[in-house]
C-alpha cells in the first residue's frame, strides 16, 4: 500500500499543495499534467529522495523507481547494467529475465548488446527491466513511454498489466492517453495541486480544462 | 558493483587512451621543446638589468661584454641596453627591470690615469628573494671591476716609486692587463650556486614536464566526465534505492578514475623512458597519492555539472587560469610581481611541485 497524507513539496516554492492518494496493491495510479506540474517531484518524494515539507508518506514494501532518463552506462552491455544494481548470479538473471513478467520486455533477446547500439526502446525496456529485476512491490514510472515505437509501448504497456495483475503497485507520469487507459485511477496535477480526474475524459480536454 | 567498476574500467580504457594520446603527445612536445620557445640562446632568466654603456673607449664594450658571457652570468641576468644613465634609472624607476648598471664615461681611461671613476649600480628596491640575489651579483660584479681597476692603478703607482722609465711602466701595464683579461676569458663561471629549494634543483624541460602532466592530467575531466554519472540524477536515485549511499558511488568512481589516470600514467613513464626527460621508474609509486588527488578533483568537477560537456568547458577555463597563476603555463618569473606573490596561495603550484619531485627525484 501506498499512502499520501497532505504532502507538500518545496524546491524554491512550492510544487506541490497537500496531496492526497493512496493506492492498494494491484492498483496503477496516473499522474497527469503539464512539463514542471509536479508529478515527477510527487515520485521523487514516494521514492524518499525528495522529502516532504510536510505531511506523510507511508509505503509497505520495496520502492523502483524508473526515471525519465535512463540510468544505464552506455558502454556496458545490457548483462552488465543489470548487474550493476543487484547480487544475483548470470543464471538467476536470465532466469528472471525468462520469467512471466519480463519476458514481456523481451530483453534477453539483447542481453549481450552495449547500450550505445540499443534503440530507445531497447534502452527504456533495459531500464525497467534492471529495476524490476531487483523485485520492487511499488514500481515509480517517469514518461515510460515517451519516444518509444509501437511495439515498445506496447510491451511496456503489456509489461503493465502484468505486474498489476501480480499485486504490484505501480505510479505512472505521463502525457500518453493510451497509458491512462490501463490506470485505476487519475490525477491531474496543475498549479501545484493535485486533483482526482475522471479518465475517460480525453486527456487533452483534461489538461485544457 | 566492484566487477562491473571493474568490466567499466576496461571498457573505457580505449578513451582515456585516445586523450592521453592526442593531449600527452602535445604536452611532451611542449616539454621537448618549451626550453626554445620561452628562452632565447639557452639563457635561462627573464630577470632584466638595464646598462648605460658609453662608447668613448672600445674597452668599455669589451669588458663588459666578457663578463655578460660569462655562463653564470647569462643564465641569470638579461642585459638591456640603454643610451644614457638617465634612461637606465627612470627604467629601475618604473621597475621595467630589477636593477641598473651604469659605467661612467671615461671609466676605461680613467683606470690607467687614476681618476678612479666608480660604476654606479641603481636599484629601487629588492623586494623578493631573486632581487635580492641579483643585487648581490651586481655588487659583486662592480667589486670586480673595481679590483681590475685597483690593481692596474697599483701597477701604476709602484712603477712611478720604483722610479721606472715611461716605457717600462707601460710594460708592465700591458702584461698586467693581458693576465687579467686572460683571467677573465678563462673563467667562464664566477659564481657556483646551492640552493635550499628543492624546486628550483630540477631542470626547466624537467619542470615544464611536470607541470604539463599535471596539466593534462586535470584536463582529462574532458573524458571522464562522461565516465562519471554522479551528476545524473537517474543515478542517484537508483543507488539510494538499491541502498548504495551516494558517497560510495563516489568513492567507486574515483577509485576507477584513479585506476584508469594511473594505467595511462605508467604507459606514459614507460614511454618517456626513451627521451631525454629521464623519469625516473620510481615516479611510478610516487606519483600514485598525486594521481588519486587528481582522479579525486576530476570526479568532483564531473559530478558538479550535470551536462558533460559544461564540465568539460568551464574545467578548461578554470584549470588554465589556475596553472597560469600557479606558474604550471609559464615559468613563474614570466608572471608579473603581484601575480608571482600570489602563486604561493594557489594549491596547484604545490601540486606541480610534488609532481615534479615525484616524477624527478
Amino acid at each position: 500500500m501506498v499512502k499520501i497524507e497532505n504532502v507538500s513539496v518545496k524546491y524554491k516554492k512550492t510544487v506541490l499543495k497537500d496531496v492526497n492518494i493512496t493506492a492498494e496493491k494491484g492498483q496503477c495510479i496516473g499522474l497527469l499534467g503539464l512539463n514542471g506540474s509536479g508529478k515527477s517531484t510527487l515520485l521523487s518524494a514516494i521514492a524518499g529522495i525528495k522529502k516532504p515539507a510536510s505531511g506523510k508518506i507511508t509505503t509497505e514494501g520495496k520502492t523502483g523507481f524508473v526515471t525519465q532518463e535512463n540510468a544505464l552506462i552506455d558502454e556496458l552491455t545490457a548483462y552488465d547494467n543489470i548487474l550493476m544494481w543487484t547480487s544475483l548470479k548470470k543464471d538467476q538473471i536470465m532466469k528472471a529475465l525468462a520469467g512471466p513478467e519480463l519476458s514481456i520486455l523481451k530483453v534477453s533477446d539483447f542481453i549481450n548488446v552495449k547500450v550505445r547500439n540499443m534503440s530507445g526502446g531497447m534502452k527504456k525496456r533495459l531500464a525497467l527491466a534492471s529495476v524490476i529485476i531487483t523485485g520492487p512491490d511499488i514500481l515509480l514510472m517517469d514518461e515510460p513511454l515517451a519516444a518509444l515505437d509501437i511495439p515498445a509501448k506496447s510491451d511496456i504497456i503489456k509489461f503493465i498489466d502484468a505486474y498489476k495483475a501480480k499485486g504490484g503497485i505501480i505510479f505512472i507520469a505521463s502525457h500518453e492517453a493510451e497509458v491512462f487507459d490501463h490506470c485505476d485511477k487519475v490525477y491531474h496535477f496543475k498549479d501545484g495541486n493535485c486533483v482526482l480526474t475522471d479518465k475517460s475524459r480525453p486527456v487533452t480536454e483534461i489538461i485544457n480544462g | 558493483m566492484v566487477k562491473v567498476a571493474l568490466k567499466r574500467i576496461i571498457k573505457f580504457m580505449p578513451y582515456v587512451a585516445a586523450y592521453f594520446i592526442a593531449l600527452g603527445l602535445a604536452a611532451l612536445a611542449f616539454a621537448f621543446f618549451g626550453e626554445n620557445v620561452l628562452f632565447k640562446d639557452g639563457a635561462y632568466s627573464m630577470v632584466k638589468v638595464a646598462c648605460y654603456i658609453p662608447q668613448d673607449n672600445a674597452l668599455n664594450a669589451t669588458g663588459f661584454s666578457l663578463i655578460a658571457n660569462m655562463n653564470s652570468i647569462e643564465n641569470t641576468i638579461s642585459f638591456v641596453d640603454y643610451d644614457s644613465p638617465e634612461e637606465v634609472r627612470e627604467a629601475v624607476d618604473e621597475e621595467e627591470v630589477v636593477a641598473g648598471l651604469i659605467i661612467p664615461e671615461g671609466f676605461a681611461s680613467g683606470i690607467f690615469s687614476g681618476s678612479n671613476p666608480e660604476l654606479e649600480v641603481v636599484f629601487k628596491s629588492a623586494e623578493t628573494f631573486d632581487e635580492q640575489v641579483v643585487k648581490d651579483i651586481m655588487l659583486v660584479l662592480a667589486n670586480d671591476l673595481g679590483v681590475g681597476q685597483a690593481c692596474t692603478q697599483a701597477v701604476y703607482s709602484y712603477c712611478d716609486q720604483a722610479g721606472l722609465s715611461y716605457d717600462d711602466t707601460t710594460d708592465i701595464a700591458d702584461r698586467v692587463r693581458t693576465e687579467e683579461l686572460g683571467y677573465a676569458l678563462d673563467r667562464l663561471n664566477i659564481f657556483r650556486y646551492d640552493t635550499v629549494d628543492s624546486i628550483s634543483a630540477y631542470t626547466l624541460t624537467q619542470k615544464i614536464a611536470g607541470a604539463a602532466l599535471v596539466y593534462v592530467f586535470l584536463l582529462s575531466v574532458f573524458v571522464f566526465a562522461y565516465f562519471c554519472k554522479g551528476s545524473n540524477p537517474a543515478f542517484i536515485a537508483r543507488a539510494k534505492l538499491s541502498g548504495i549511499h551516494p558517497a560510495v558511488f563516489f568513492i567507486t568512481e574515483t577509485l576507477s578514475v584513479t585506476v584508469m589516470m594511473y594505467i595511462a600514467f605508467a604507459v606514459i613513464v614507460i614511454g618517456l623512458q626513451f627521451t631525454k626527460i629521464g623519469i625516473s621508474l620510481m615516479a611510478l609509486v610516487r606519483m600514485l597519492p598525486i594521481i588519486a588527488i587528481i582522479a579525486f578533483i576530476v570526479t568532483g568537477v564531473s559530478y558538479l555539472f550535470r551536462s558533460p560537456v559544461s564540465a568539460a568547458y568551464i574545467s578548461f577555463a578554470a584549470f588554465t587560469v589556475l596553472m597560469y597563476l600557479a606558474g604550471g603555463l609559464l615559468p613563474i618569473e614570466f608572471l608579473p610581481r603581484f601575480l608571482q606573490e600570489g602563486a604561493v596561495y594557489n594549491p596547484l603550484k604545490y601540486l606541480i611541485d610534488f609532481a615534479v619531485e615525484a616524477m624527478f627525484a
